[in-house]
Parts: structure tokens; sequence; C-alpha cells
């Protein structure tokens, strides 16, 4: 068991042979961990054709270079991933066992992408999952940005690492959200968009803005309805989309907007916009703290 | 009627909470706030068939006040729960 990782304080085992495949996947490195016990979740890359999907399809995302659909049954989750009309990748997920089957195209990126999913899967029951947004670290608490693709978050936490020198970067894309007695941590994580940010570190939410762009740098405290539809958009759809799964996201949604405040920031890319976020949501006490 | 099974009410900081459907999916651009008779009705109603009457019955039966105000509120709830497709008549 080499290819062993702890990822947001799960043990992660991916299984696989091949050794050029797991060289692919540079983010991965830091997070290794040498031999444990059993794993939390155990992900077995296949040598083979991907393999017929079936259940029931409860969503599907479209992308430039792919369409993934997402199933369930009883027991199970499945992934498929196709490219011009063809099935490329497959993706098995026993609910019971947490133990996840890939077969197909294993390129770097939809390799990524199907461990990403897989590690989403098997980790939500545990309070965890990942949040679409680019993350700062500053005085011991993680600010997550959020916002649409193309929207200027990782420009905006650049911004703000440039303005204030002891501000770091801990993810650029995906930072996991897990709950911890009680609190809400944020977690480095393997997947980090094109910045390569790969921290196996964990802070403290400390708050959240979602990201607008405009003609002027305006930012204000969401009420708890608009804090929900601020926050939904960048939780997986993979997981709240199904409603088996719904739920254990709404608790994790839940505790983020009990614990710490949620903005919507208007800005341009600009420092002075860098300035107002980060005073604005270092300076808010946080709501809860046990 | 009924209450789909696909609807589940969701608690969020306290409060209760429906993410409305659209085409078989969530639809994360519109969400329902319950209040206290709302989560109250939905909890009595979930997983039976009911007429308007009968949960007026039910209503009147565990809250007090003008009984027609009591009604024409009802009404809109149960109306408004049908334009959404979340009751089924």
């Amino acid at each position: 068991m080499e290819n062993l990782y702890n990822i947001a304080g799960h043990i992660v085992y991916i299984e696989c042979d091949n050794s050029a495949v797991m060289d692919t996947l540079d983010g991965f490195k830091v997070f290794q961990i040498p031999l444990v016990g059993e794993a939390d979740v155990h992900i077995v890359l296949e040598d083979a054709e991907p393999l017929p999907i079936s259940g029931t399809l409860y969503n599907t995302i479209v992308t430039d270079v792919a369409i993934s659909r997402f199933y369930y049954t009883e027991k199970s989750f499945y992934m498929g991933i196709w490219r011009q009309n063809e099935l490329r990748l497959s993706m098995q997920f026993e609910k019971n066992s947490k133990k996840c089957h890939i077969q197909g195209e294993i390129s770097p990126v939809l390799l990524r992408f199907a461990l990403w999913v897989a590690f989403n899967l098997a980790t939500i029951d545990n309070m965890t999952v990942a949040i679409h947004a680019s993350a700062v670290i500053y005085k011991k608490q993680a600010f997550l940005f959020l916002g649409e693709s193309g929207t200027g978050k990782s420009t905006h936490t650049r911004l703000i690492c440039q303005r204030y020198p002891e501000v770091e970067l801990l993810n650029d894309d995906s930072p996991i959200i897990r709950v911890e007695n009680g609190e809400c941590m944020v977690y480095g994580s393997p997947w980090s968009g094109k910045t390569a940010c790969y921290k196996p570190m964990k802070f403290s939410l400390g708050g959240v803005a979602r990201l607008h762009q405009a003609v002027v740098n305006k930012i204000s405290l969401l009420p708890l309805h608009n804090a929900i539809g601020a926050l939904l958009p960048s939780l997986p759809p993979e997981l709240y989309l199904c409603s088996n799964l719904q739920s254990k996201v709404t608790s994790i949604l839940s505790e983020m907007i009990e614990q710490v405040s949620v903005y919507s920031l208007e800005c341009l890319p600009s420092e002075s916009a860098a300035e107002l976020s980060l005073k604005t949501m270092t300076r808010t006490i946080r709501k809860w703290n046990k | 009627m009924y209450i789909r099974k696909v609807y589940k009410l969701q608690t969020i900081a306290g409060k209760s909470f429906l993410f409305l459907r659209k085409d078989g999916e969530v639809d994360m651009t519109r969400i329902l706030s319950f209040n206290k008779t709302s989560v109250w009705l939905w909890k009595q109603l979930s997983d039976i068939e009911f007429t308007e009457d009968e949960v007026f019955c039910l209503l009147k039966e565990h809250y007090e006040g003008d009984l027609s105000q009591m009604k024409q509120n009802l009404k809109w709830w149960i109306d408004s729960l049908i334009k959404e497709e979340i009751i089924v008549v």
C-alpha cells in the first residue's frame, strides 16, 4: 500500500499497478503518508475498458471537453464520462464499503476529476466536502472566495497575497471543508486548479465571500437566504443534486453559515478590492466558538 | 393529494427550507423557507394522502384563531405547493 494519502484527515488508498499513472498526479505527492492501518477510502484504478453505467440519472455536467453523468442505485453511485459520444471513463462507488473502482481512459484530467468525485462520495458521511473556492490563510484562519469560473477568484486572492505579505494562499480551486468537533475547518487539497498550490494543512474557517464582477468595489453581509444561495452553487452538484445526499451537504452548509459571516463582494480586479475584502472579513468576530 | 417524496425539508442554521426542483433536478436558484406552522403541517402530511378539508380539521385542532382566516391561509399554502408541483392532486 504505497499510494496512501492523508487528505483532510481521511486516509485514501489508491490501488494502481501503473506507477506512470500515479506520477501524473502531481498534487497528491505532498499528501502521501507511510503505511498505516486500514484506509478510509479505497480507490482501485483498473486497466480495463469502461463498464456500462446503470441506475437512476440524477445529474449531468456538460463542459467543453466532456459530458459527465451521475447515477445512483440503492447500494452504489456511478459516474460515466463521455467524449465525442463515446464512454471514456466509468466509476462505481459502493456506499457500504466506500470502495471505488475506476476503469477506462486514465488521462490526468479525467482521473483527477474521478478521484475528486470519489473522495467527495466517500467522505460526505464524515461531514467533509470539497468547495469550489480560492482560499487564503490569515492569522491562522482560512477565508474562502467563491464565484463562477472566470469571475476572478484567483486574481482576487493573488491581489490579497501581494498586498498583505502575511497572507498565504491555501488552495486555488477546491479546498476541503470538514466539520470537526462542531467546528468548520478548511483543509488544503490535491485539487487546486491551474495553480500548483498543494498544502497538507488545516485552519479554522474565518469567513466566506462570493465574488461578482462590478465597476465599483462593495462588500455586503448576506442574510440567511442569500447566504445559502451564495454557498450552495460552490458545493459539489454531484452530491447535493442527489436526494439521498442532499441533507448531508446542507448539514455542512448549515454549520458554515452558523459559524461565520457570508458576504457578497462586488469588485474590480484591484488592490483596493483586496483591502476592502480582507479588512471587512477579518474584523468580523466569529459567530460561534466551541 | 399528497406531497411528492422527492421533497425533503432541510434545516439550515435553525430554519427550515425546501429546495425547489426543475426538470427532475434541484433548482439552486429557488428556495422556499418554512415558518413553524408550515413545518408542523409538512410533518403531519408527509407520507399520507389528504384533502384540504382534512388538513383544515387538523389545523384547527392544533391552532387557535380566526377560522375563516385560517382556512384562507391554508388554501393559499396548499395552492402554492400545488403550483410548484410539490403537492400532487
